[in-house]
């Protein structure tokens, strides 16, 4: 199997963007993800700021975002994109829905993450009268990192894989590549190519995330 | 005045049907300066006593003051303040498992606001303190569990509390670790000046080094005295089931089958009564044979403590009479005829 020299820049400019909308994303979704993870966790019943209201609000919210299919999803927001972006086509205008889906699933995972902190080493902290702010900052994140290398992991992965999608809107991307000249073009050569570009991907980001975790574990 | 008043304590856990009320209605004064003991089986609320008096545990009636100030009152901040002045270890350590040794102890002290070269030489001293130097840079997962539990102790004295709270600290320790850090706790309390407060299941806990103790049973106290006394005369069923577990029972050998001829007596001396050689003084003095059945000696935190069962056979009068004089000879605690 050979490629053309057309078809390899093709190759490059779709990873380019795959790689553009991926690595954007995943900062806006460690950036907003963990926060509402930890908030997720600190209002539950029983632990340190408990708020029966805001746990149920906030999970509803986040429950609700999650049902939604991500191509019906992109569909949905776009007037919140045409907002923020002022287009709802291309790679910068699928960010926006990108990020909406992953950092509710990154909220999820932060908080699976954050329940297995046990809870004598919290009650330690608080009883060396250690603020809610230091046990978050102190306590709970740096005792859940390696989980949350794994998490942040998992959202790559899941992003790489919900870019794929981004054609429908015009975004490019390696997914878009593969269906609109392996599928629609039967060029099945560039499929396979984009096939094993992020198999190749998919391995590095997981061996990467995994060496990370053991760097962290200390348990 | 007591350091730690804990008055009409209720804490209920759960709501309607499933509601369980653990604490009902203590009442506990523990004096500055002393090791006092609460010792219950599981699910006798000594726990949740325990974590009620630095408030992880909010009571539902009834009021906790510590150095006259009840802790129920006070704000948020203010009882942050006031929980650094109480230290506490836990049976499960609770140490941070992302930070070594060091990184643990300093904890507390970086919570405080202390300064960085402060908190350094303090995590030295306390680390010498506990013994443990040499592992400043290991992490808990390299620990055994006493040295864990070591650092346990240097973490909650960090803030130099006035109080330490001892929450099933040597429960998940083997006999002689346990007996170590019963020395260490013991140690530091007199070096500083500690009062402290100890929960445990373990009567041999209580009797090593408390001054005082509670036996509590279903949220309540059910009895509370100076070691020594609650020990050599248990008065509640569950104050003798701990009692028993030190000192065995003579109810075993009874249910053995042994018959005895005499009067069977039980015997329990305090002090320098134990060194009186008190069976040679009967049988001289009265005629009579003491057969010994079963003798202990111990020791009640530095108070020498022995146990006797003995048959006494011979002429009734003649027993009669040297047990009376059993009875009457000073450090003898307890005579007790079980035939």
């Amino acid at each position: 199997m050979l490629l053309t020299v057309q078809q390899l820049l093709m190759l490059k400019k779709a990873s380019l963007e795959t790689l553009y909308m991926v690595s954007v994303t995943t900062a806006f979704t460690v950036l907003a993800g963990v926060p509402l993870g930890v908030l997720l966790v600190v209002v539950r019943p029983g632990h340190i700021l408990e708020n029966r209201w805001v746990y149920r609000i906030v999970g509803l919210i986040v429950n609700a975002t999650r049902s939604v299919p991500f191509p019906i999803f992109i569909v949905f927001v776009i007037p919140l994109t045409r907002l923020i972006v002022g287009t709802s086509i291309g790679s910068t205008a699928v960010i926006v829905p990108l990020t909406l889906a992953a950092f509710v699933l990154m909220a999820r995972l932060t908080e699976t993450c954050l329940l297995e902190v046990p809870h004598g080493i919290i009650e330690a902290a608080q009883s060396m009268g250690a603020s809610s702010w230091r046990i978050i900052t102190r306590v709970l994140l740096p005792e859940a990192l390696p989980g949350l290398l794994m998490a942040v992991t998992i959202a790559i992965v899941t992003l790489i894989s919900y870019s794929a999608m981004a054609g429908m809107v015009g975004g490019g991307g390696l997914g878009d590549l593969a269906i609109r000249y392996g599928y629609h073009r039967y060029q099945t050569d560039i499929m396979w190519a984009t096939v094993l570009i992020l198999v190749l991907v998919v391995q590095l980001v997981q061996h990467v995330g995994d060496k990370l975790v053991l760097r962290f574990s200390r348990r | 005045m007591p350091l730690i008043e804990i008055k009409g304590l209720r804490k209920i856990f759960g709501n309607g049907m499933g509601a369980v009320e653990a604490l009902r209605g203590v009442d506990l004064e523990v004096a500055e300066g002393e090791i006092f003991g609460v010792v219950g089986l599981s699910g006798a609320g000594k726990s949740t006593l325990v974590r009620c008096i630095n408030l992880l545990e909010r009571p539902d009636a009834g009021t906790v003051s510590v150095a006259g100030r009840d802790m129920t009152s006070l704000s948020g901040r203010e009882l942050r303040l006031a929980r650094r002045s109480m230290g506490m270890i836990f049976q499960s350590f609770n140490l941070l498992s992302s930070r070594t040794a060091a990184g643990n102890v300093s904890f507390p002290l970086e919570a405080a606001g202390a300064d960085r070269v402060a908190v350094r030489t303090r995590v030295q001293e306390l680390l010498d303190l506990v013994g443990l130097s040499d592992k400043a840079g290991s992490y808990p997962s390299q620990l055994s569990g006493g040295q864990k539990q070591r650092v346990g102790i240097a973490r909650a004295l960090a803030n130099d509390p006035r109080i330490l709270l001892c929450d099933e600290a040597t429960s998940a320790l083997d006999p002689q670790t346990t007996a170590s850090i019963l020395a260490l706790i013991s140690d530091i309390q007199r070096r500083l000046g500690l009062t402290v407060v100890i929960i445990t299941h373990e009567m041999k806990v209580i009797t090593e080094i408390c001054d005082r103790v509670a036996v509590m049973e279903d949220g309540s106290v059910v009895e509370e005295g100076p070691v020594a006394e609650v020990f050599t005369r248990p008065r509640h069923p569950v104050t003798r089931g701990f009692v028993e577990t030190v000192l065995k029972s003579e109810s075993g050998l009874l249910e053995s089958g042994y018959a005895p001829k005499g009067r069977l007596l039980r015997v329990r001396m305090t002090g320098d009564a134990v060194q009186s050689p008190i069976t040679g003084d009967v049988a001289r003095l009265f005629g009579v044979s003491p057969v010994i059945l079963q003798a202990h000696v111990d020791r009640i935190k530095e108070t020498p403590f022995g146990s006797l069962l003995l048959d006494l056979q011979g002429p009734p009068d003649k027993v009669e009479q040297a047990s009376a004089w059993l009875a009457e000879r000073s450090g003898t605690m307890l005579v007790e005829t079980l035939n």
